[in-house]
C-alpha cells in the first residue's frame, strides 16, 4: 500500500512514470500537515495509493507541471488527471471513492462540517507564524491567539454534545484539522487547550483511532525535521530516514 | 418567487417569525455581491425562498442569533438551520434540492470548479479596494495591476479550455460564483480593467444572456445611487431605489 517512507524527490529527479492501474498517487512530503489531511483520508478509506515524497526545499523541475504553485499535497489518477489544495483532493477521494463515506450524505450536516472548518481555518497560518517567531513575547501573543480560536472550536463540541465534530463517530471534519492537534505537543503548545476540556479529550480520541495512530509522527522526529526545515535545509524533508 | 423589495431590517426591529413550510430564507442585502451569489443559485434552480435584507450598518441584536458576527448571507429553513459563508450556502442549495445541478456529477469535473474558485480568492477584495480608493478620490493604479493579474490567470484558463464558461460549453455553479464581481466592474469605475482579457469578455458577455443572470442584474443608477449614499454613511443607503 502506501511507501511513505520513500525518500524525497528533488532537482535533477527523474519525472515519474503514469500511475499504475488501479493506485492513485499523492505527492506528498512525510511532515507536511496538509499532505496528511490527504494520507489519512486514503488510510480511512482504505484506497489503494503510491506516495512520492517531494522535497519541498529542492523541488524537482517536473513538480511544477503536476501543480504550478510547486505545492503538497497533488493527486494524480491514471488518467492523469490532477487535483490539488488538500481539502479538495480530501473531497475529491471522498467522492470518487464511495465506500466508508468520511462526509455525511445529509446536506446540512456537510455545510456544518465545512462551516466547522471555516472556523478552523486560522490555525494552520498561527502555526505557521508560531513556526517563525523569534521573541518570547511574539509566542506569547501567538500563544493567546491560539486560545481563542481553540474556544471557538471547544464551543462547537459544547453546542453538539459529542466526542467529535461531526458526531459520535469520526469523520472528514476531524481528519482535516488533526495534522495541526498532533504537532501541538511537539511544539510546546500543548497549554493552549489547557482551558478546552472538550477539546482536550478530542486530541486524545483522536490518538487512540486507528488511521491516526497508523500516521502518526513522533515527537522527535517532527523536532528533527522542524529544527533543519527552518534552516532551510535540503535535507530537512528526509530527516529519520 | 423572491422579492428583494424590501426594506432593510434595523436595529430595534422585531426578529421574524419562523420560516415557513415549503420555504428557504435568506438574510441579504442587496447590493452585496456574496449575497448575490446565493440568489443566484436560489434561482437559477428555482427554489421558492423569502429575502430578509438587513441594515449592515445598523444591524439589528436578532441577526447576532443568525450569524455570529452579524454577516450576510445566511440561509434558514424551516428546521431552524443555518447556513452561511456564501460558498457552503450555494453549495448546500445544490445538495438539497432537486432539479438542475449546477454543480458537476463527475468527482473530478466538481474538484476542477473548487481549485477555479480558489483562483479567484483575491478578486472580491481587490476590487473593494480599487472602489474605496476612487471613492475617496485617491489612486489604484497598483491595486488595478493586481487585479489585471488576477484576470489573467482567469483568462488563461478560458483560452486553454476553449469553452464559453468556465465549467464547460455550459452555465453552472462556477460561473454564478464568480459573477456578481464582474456585474460590479462598471459601476465601480473599473471596466477597463478587462481590457487585455478578450476571452474574459465573451464570458461576460454570454452572462449577461443568462435568464437568471438578467432576472437578478442590478440597475446602474440604482446601483450608483446605493454607493452615493454608503460613502456618505448615509443610513438609508441600503434601501436606496425601493418605492416607499
Amino acid at each position: 500500500m502506501s511507501a511513505g517512507s520513500a525518500k524525497s524527490l528533488d532537482k535533477g529527479s527523474a519525472p515519474p512514470g503514469p500511475v499504475p492501474q488501479g493506485l492513485i498517487r499523492v505527492y506528498s512530503m512525510r511532515f507536511c500537515p496538509f499532505a496528511q489531511r490527504t494520507r489519512l483520508v486514503l488510510q480511512a478509506k482504505g484506497i489503494r495509493h503510491e506516495v512520492i515524497n517531494i522535497n519541498l526545499k529542492n523541488k524537482p523541475e517536473w513538480f511544477f507541471k503536476k501543480n504550478p504553485a510547486g505545492l503538497v499535497p497533488v493527486l494524480e489518477n491514471n488518467q492523469g488527471q490532477l487535483i490539488c489544495e488538500s481539502a479538495i483532493t480530501c473531497e475529491y477521494l471522498d467522492e470518487a471513492y464511495p465506500e466508508k463515506r468520511l462526509l455525511p450524505a445529509d446536506p446540512y450536516e456537510k455545510a456544518c462540517q465545512k462551516m466547522v472548518f471555516e472556523l478552523f481555518s486560522k490555525v494552520p497560518p498561527l502555526v505557521g507564524r508560531f513556526i517563525r517567531s523569534k521573541t518570547k513575547e511574539d509566542r506569547s501573543g501567538i500563544k493567546e491567539e491560539f486560545r481563542q480560536e481553540f474556544s471557538k472550536l471547544e464551543e462547537v463540541l459544547t453546542n453538539k454534545k459529542t466526542t467529535f465534530f461531526g458526531g459520535n463517530s469520526i469523520s472528514m471534519i476531524d481528519y482535516l484539522i488533526w495534522p495541526w492537534f498532533e504537532r501541538l505537543e511537539a511544539l510546546e503548545l500543548n497549554e493552549c487547550i489547557d482551558h478546552t476540556p472538550k477539546l482536550k479529550l478530542w486530541v486524545a480520541a483522536m490518538r487512540k483511532d486507528p488511521t491516526v495512530s497508523a500516521l502518526l509522527t513522533d515527537g522527535k522526529t517532527f523536532q528533527g525535521f522542524l529544527n533543519l526545515y527552518v534552516q532551510n535545509s535540503v535535507e530537512a524533508c528526509d530527516y529519520g530516514l | 418567487m423572491g422579492e428583494d423589495a424590501s426594506r432593510s431590517l434595523g436595529k430595534g426591529s422585531v426578529p421574524p417569525g419562523p420560516v415557513p413550510e415549503g420555504l428557504i430564507r435568506i438574510y441579504s442585502m442587496r447590493f452585496c455581491p456574496f449575497a448575490h451569489r446565493t440568489r443566484l443559485v436560489l434561482l437559477a434552480k428555482g427554489i421558492s425562498h423569502e429575502i430578509i435584507n438587513i441594515n449592515l450598518r445598523n444591524k439589528p441584536d436578532w441577526y447576532y442569533t443568525k450569524h455570529p458576527f452579524g454577516q450576510i448571507p445566511v440561509l434558514e429553513n424551516s428546521r431552524c438551520q443555518l447556513i452561511y459563508e456564501s460558498v457552503i450556502a450555494c453549495e448546500y442549495l445544490d445538495d438539497a434540492y432537486p432539479g438542475r445541478k449546477l454543480y458537476p456529477y463527475d468527482p473530478y469535473e466538481r474538484a476542477r470548479q473548487k481549485m477555479l474558485l480558489e483562483l479567484f480568492y483575491k478578486v472580491p477584495h481587490l476590487t473593494k479596494e480599487c472602489l474605496v480608493a476612487l471613492r475617496c478620490g485617491k489612486e489604484c493604479c497598483d491595486l488595478k495591476l493586481a487585479l489585471r493579474e488576477e484576470f489573467c490567470n482567469l483568462e488563461e484558463i478560458l483560452s486553454y479550455q476553449n469553452t464559453v464558461f468556465f465549467g464547460g460549453d455550459c452555465i453552472s455553479m462556477i460561473d454564478y460564483l464568480f459573477w456578481p464581481w464582474f456585474e460590479r466592474l462598471d459601476v465601480y469605475g473599473i471596466a477597463d480593467c478587462v481590457n487585455h482579457t478578450p476571452a474574459l469578455r465573451l464570458w461576460i458577455d454570454a452572462m449577461k444572456q443568462d435568464p437568471t443572470v438578467c432576472a437578478l442584474l442590478i440597475d446602474k443608477n440604482i446601483f450608483l445611487g446605493f454607493l452615493n449614499l454608503y460613502f456618505q454613511n448615509h443610513p438609508d443607503a441600503f434601501d436606496y431605489g425601493l418605492n416607499c
